[in-house]
């Protein structure tokens, strides 16, 4: 009996197992998604340092930038 | 004209007239479509919150706007780089628009280079199987940390926005570029002639000539498109 009983359960969480396990498994074939999937594993790292002639000079903007970096280090 | 000389015929000579103006029609177009295109058929893919590290960090910059409302009201409290933040902002109030673009990119891209970590999560397509991804960071984050490219995209379109531009005039741009042979992101600008300037972490703004570029998907508060695998109308709603 207590043979019987113990195989019931084992097979019983077995295929509790299997059902989460087939659940996991199964793919998403949504478009968005896999295409998401793609987007999101991308490493997205090139560095480009600051060039000091990337952009034309404007002497305001200098200004505004060397007030903000005073700002910052006080 | 010499007596065994072979004349081409009038009708040779204008279909060959009309293959060179087709030929230079193509390579005009193809030229034309090397720049950033904003409403290139067929590439919106999904709302934003289809995009997981990108409506985290929207979620996360909702979050953090008090913290920056109370800085602009009162210097004393800002916190740190804060008080850069907030000076920058109120002076660039002042200027133009196209000033605005450039004093924003090259505050931006003052800021530390420092590679962010990426963090395992479950994918849909491998059937829950933890990939690695991403992180993009907020407008603090970015300010107190540093970040790598998306970052200073990122951070270049939460300050345009506090500035007033509008989410539909502006998309993080995730691209490959060929000269350094890696995938790079930038932020598009809209312009009101309907053209495109990218702005770059290495302070240009490219206003055209953006030929290294392929660009891969952009995203911003609206949307997701996918500049890849672009699909036909329709064909992303029937098919879900």
């Amino acid at each position: 009996m207590h043979k019987a009983i113990i195989s019931f359960l084992c097979l019983a969480a077995g295929a509790v197992f299997a059902q989460e396990t087939s659940d996991a498994t199964a793919k998403d074939d949504d478009p968005v998604d896999l295409r998401v999937d793609v987007f999101e594993v991308i490493d997205v790292t090139a560095e480009k340092a600051p060039v000091a002639a990337g952009e034309e000079t404007d002497p305001d903007i200098d200004a505004i930038l060397e007030e903000a970096e005073a700002i910052e280090s006080e | 004209m010499g007596q065994g000389e072979i004349r081409t015929p009038p009708a040779v000579r204008r279909r060959s007239a009309t293959a060179a103006a087709g030929l230079l029609l193509l390579a005009l177009t193809t030229f034309a479509r090397a720049d950033y295109q904003f409403d290139a058929p067929g590439t919106y893919l999904a709302a934003a919150t289809a995009f997981p590290a990108w409506a985290e960090t929207l979620d996360r910059h909702a979050e953090e706007r008090r913290v920056l409302e109370n800085c602009l009201a009162e210097i004393d409290a800002c916190e740190g780089r804060l008080k850069g933040l907030r000076h920058v902002i109120q002076k660039a109030a002042l200027l133009e628009p196209d000033r605005q673009l450039r004093l924003v990119n090259r505050y931006v891209n003052k800021r530390r280079y420092r590679r962010d970590r990426r963090r395992l999560t479950p994918s849909a397509a491998e059937g829950g199987q933890a990939m690695l991804r991403n992180q993009w960071a907020t407008l603090i984050e970015f300010m107190q940390r540093g970040g790598d490219c998306e970052d200073y995209a990122t951070a270049k379109y939460f300050l345009l926005r506090e500035l007033g531009f509008p989410a539909e005039n502006m998309r993080i741009v995730v691209t490959y570029e060929r000269q350094l042979r890696a995938y790079h992101a930038v932020l598009a600008i809209r312009r009101s002639d309907g053209s495109s300037w990218l702005l770059e972490s290495d302070n240009t703004i490219r206003k055209s000539r953006q030929r290294g570029y392929r660009f891969v998907f952009a995203v911003n508060e609206d949307g997701l498109w996918d500049h890849e695998q672009p699909v036909p109308a329709g064909a992303l709603a029937a098919g879900r």
